[in-house]
């Protein structure tokens, strides 16, 4: 008889969560009717995301309308899914267990919906729940109104024990009479809203230290004073906000996503080093003060502020810059020794970037090359990463006449990467005579377009006879520091992805151009390591 | 330095199993326990360290995978050695599921996490490959649903089974 006891269902429930650990979850669930002791194993694995679209059938994703069989399909589906998240929170409920997190992704039907996720957060509360996302809505029809939404119960906010609060979707009622969320650190909010409620919920949080508002109807302002502990704040695409009043002493990253003119004032936020501004109506005052008086800031981005005309940033905390479409940005002088990443979309335009430590530009340009061009280069401080899209191989052709009044402009730049839409590959020569111009001693030449629907690329790899010293001055070269690629180019690998390239073509213009070739190597059908597709 | 001393010594300890069986080990190997080792750092050394909830056989066996898993004397573990250690555990933990619950509770006990790792996913693998029909024979658990209970329950988690 001895050796017909039951030692499993007695093993520990740390060992038996040890065990399930190596299980996947629906498998666990199926141990709940091996006797009424494994009910426990609701309880025993980690409490999952509750997504209810897991539980739909395919069917619904369909235009047409679910036959009657679909339809009973589709009612048990939801109401398993129901039951999955009742059972999962009422076992840990019943044994007196912590429910770390409860995130809930659900589509309400009705008032008894309603009531089911209001005990579902009861027993999460009561649980002591650290993590509450909620993203719940009520289904209606598109035309009827008005606009019903799930109203978040009262004892949410007075729950003390929860760190982050996320809610979508849902409803804050415009009062709550005891909001006490004391060990609140992360406030994620993307709902329609009455604004003294964010208000005093700001307020009334003062160790927060992150929080992120997206597409709050109903937000209009947000002060934030003495809340030490702040590190964060995303304000993204609140239509209705108009002020935004910023004062805090730790607070490091500030990110705005406008749509409509706002007031912004920053006060003194003396630790901030990220800064992101996006459809911001801010002028070149407002920035030059902002970054005047933020002299910590190193890493900024500005998108879409057409307000900006002439951007002057003198700073030695500065690493990265990206500017994006600020269409009637005209000039950019940025005095920056330890910049060393630079991104810029948009009409060319005058640079001047002061910098010894960049090693990577990204250029988007929508204009054709042109001897503006090639000035505003040579004041890129010589990246050793240049990045370059949109870029048009013609006009890159037709300007091989400049080389004849234009020193090269990025003679010390190591890697040239272009991404084009499409290369004239009969003419691929002259591309690289134009391209071996304005970066005369690269290492490697990486250019990516499309061809036929598909992506093809081609890369460049250079070595070069050392030492690089000048003893007479070509003609090729007289306006440089250094000989150019034609006086000491050594070896040349390079890989086409398609083979669309000749080979011939681009051997005979490197054995009649280059002096002291060695070796010239093509291979169809590679790529770079890094640009492996 | 203290290692190489150790080595040099080979300092044992005794371990006593709840039915009074007595073995001898070498420090270093029982320390692969974090409990033994919170015993020996504790002053224990010396006398018998009693070891109340493992029986002699059991207590046999952990000592086995003790002797094959004390830190190496000489440096860094290989791969190949890692590779034949790996393949002693396959076998060590090949046995009845009465002496793999044994273990199980054991490595629990006498916190060895290498163990408790191995003998739980052993488990896991058993209960993964059956059904529950085949688990309740397999670990003699008792089912106390009724039929129509049994067949409730089932239906509230069809989904699981699907």
């Amino acid at each position: 008889m001895e050796h017909k006891i039951d030692r499993l269902s007695e093993l520990p429930d740390p060992i038996l969560e040890h065990i399930l650990s190596f299980i996947p979850m629906k498998q666990i669930i199926q141990f709940s009717i091996l006797s009424k002791t494994w009910e426990k194993v609701w309880s025993l694995f980690p409490i999952p995301e509750f997504k209810q679209h897991l539980f739909t059938l395919k069917v619904h994703t369909r235009k047409v309308l679910p036959n009657e069989k679909e339809e009973v399909e589709i009612q048990r589906k939801k109401q398993e899914f129901k039951n999955f998240v009742e059972r999962c929170l009422l076992c840990r409920y019943r044994r007196r267990l912590t429910i770390d997190n409860f995130r809930l992704h659900m589509m309400l039907l009705d008032e008894s919906d309603c009531a089911l996720v209001n005990r579902w957060i009861g027993y999460a509360i009561e649980c002591n729940v650290k993590e509450l996302n909620l993203y719940v809505w009520i289904n209606q029809k598109r035309y009827e109104l008005p606009k019903k939404k799930y109203e978040l119960p009262e004892s949410v906010l007075a729950a003390k024990s929860i760190t982050k609060l996320q809610l979508s979707r849902c409803k804050l009622k415009s009062f709550y009479s005891d909001i006490n969320l004391s060990s609140l650190n992360k406030l994620v909010l993307e709902i329609t809203v009455e604004n003294q409620v964010v208000q005093s919920l700001i307020d009334g949080c003062r160790d927060m230290e992150e929080m992120t508002f997206t597409s709050c109807d109903g937000l209009k302002s947000i002060r934030v004073s003495g809340h030490s502990k702040l590190k964060a704040i995303e304000l993204l695409q609140n239509s209705e906000l108009e002020s935004v009043d910023i004062e805090a002493s730790n607070l490091e990253s500030l990110v705005f996503r406008l749509t409509r003119p706002c007031q912004i004032n920053l006060g003194k936020c003396e630790n901030l080093k990220k800064l992101s501004l996006t459809s911001c109506n801010i002028t070149d005052k407002w920035l030059y003060d902002v970054l005047s008086k933020h002299p910590l800031i190193d890493c900024l981005d500005l998108r879409l502020c057409d307000m900006l005309k002439m951007i002057k940033i003198s700073s030695r905390r500065m690493k990265s810059l990206t500017f994006v479409v600020c269409c009637n940005l005209v000039e950019v002088d940025i005095v920056a020794p330890n910049l060393h990443r630079f991104e810029y979309i948009g009409d060319a335009i005058s640079f001047s970037l002061n910098s010894s430590s960049l090693s990577e530009v990204s250029l988007t340009l929508f204009d054709a090359l042109d001897a503006g061009m090639i000035e505003s280069l040579a004041k890129l401080s010589q990246p050793k990463l240049l990045t370059w899209s949109g870029f048009d191989a013609e006009s890159v052709i037709t300007a091989k006449e400049l080389r004849e009044i234009l020193p090269s402009p990025l003679y010390n730049v190591k890697q040239l990467k272009l991404e084009a839409c499409s290369i004239p590959t009969r003419q691929i020569h002259e591309l690289v005579d134009v391209l071996l111009w304005i970066c005369p001693l690269m290492d490697i030449l990486f250019i990516e377009w499309q061809y036929q629907g598909t992506i093809d690329n081609i890369s460049f790899k250079f070595t070069y006879e050392n030492p690089i010293y000048k003893l007479k001055s070509p003609s090729c070269c007289n306006l440089l520091p250094v000989l150019c690629w034609r006086h000491c180019l050594k070896t040349i690998n390079i890989e086409n992805l398609s083979g669309s390239i000749e080979e011939e073509t681009l051997k005979k213009y490197f054995f009649e151009n280059a002096e002291m070739l060695e070796s010239f190597h093509y291979l169809k059908g590679s790529t770079l390591p890094d640009q492996e597709l | 330095m203290s290692s190489t001393l150790c080595c040099s010594f080979a300092k044992n300890v005794t371990l006593r199993s709840s039915d009074g069986q007595t073995f001898e080990v070498e420090e270093a190997a029982a320390q692969v326990s974090q409990t033994i080792k919170r015993m020996i750092e504790d002053g224990c050394t010396g006398s018998v360290i009693p070891v109340p909830n493992l029986t002699g056989p059991v207590l046999a066996l952990v000592i086995e995978y003790f002797k094959k898993h004390s830190p190496p004397s000489d440096g860094c573990p290989t791969a190949l050695l890692e590779m034949e250690i790996k393949d002693w555990d396959a076998k060590f933990v090949a046995v009845d599921n009465d002496t793999l619950l044994d273990l199980t509770l054991a490595a629990h006990y006498l916190e060895i996490q290498g163990l408790l790792d191995l003998t739980c996913h052993r488990v896991a693998d058993i209960l993964n490959d059956n059904s529950v029909e085949k688990i309740r024979e397999i670990f003699h658990i008792k089912n106390d649903f009724t039929p129509e209970e049994e067949a409730e329950e089932r239906s509230k988690i069809q989904w699981a089974f699907e």
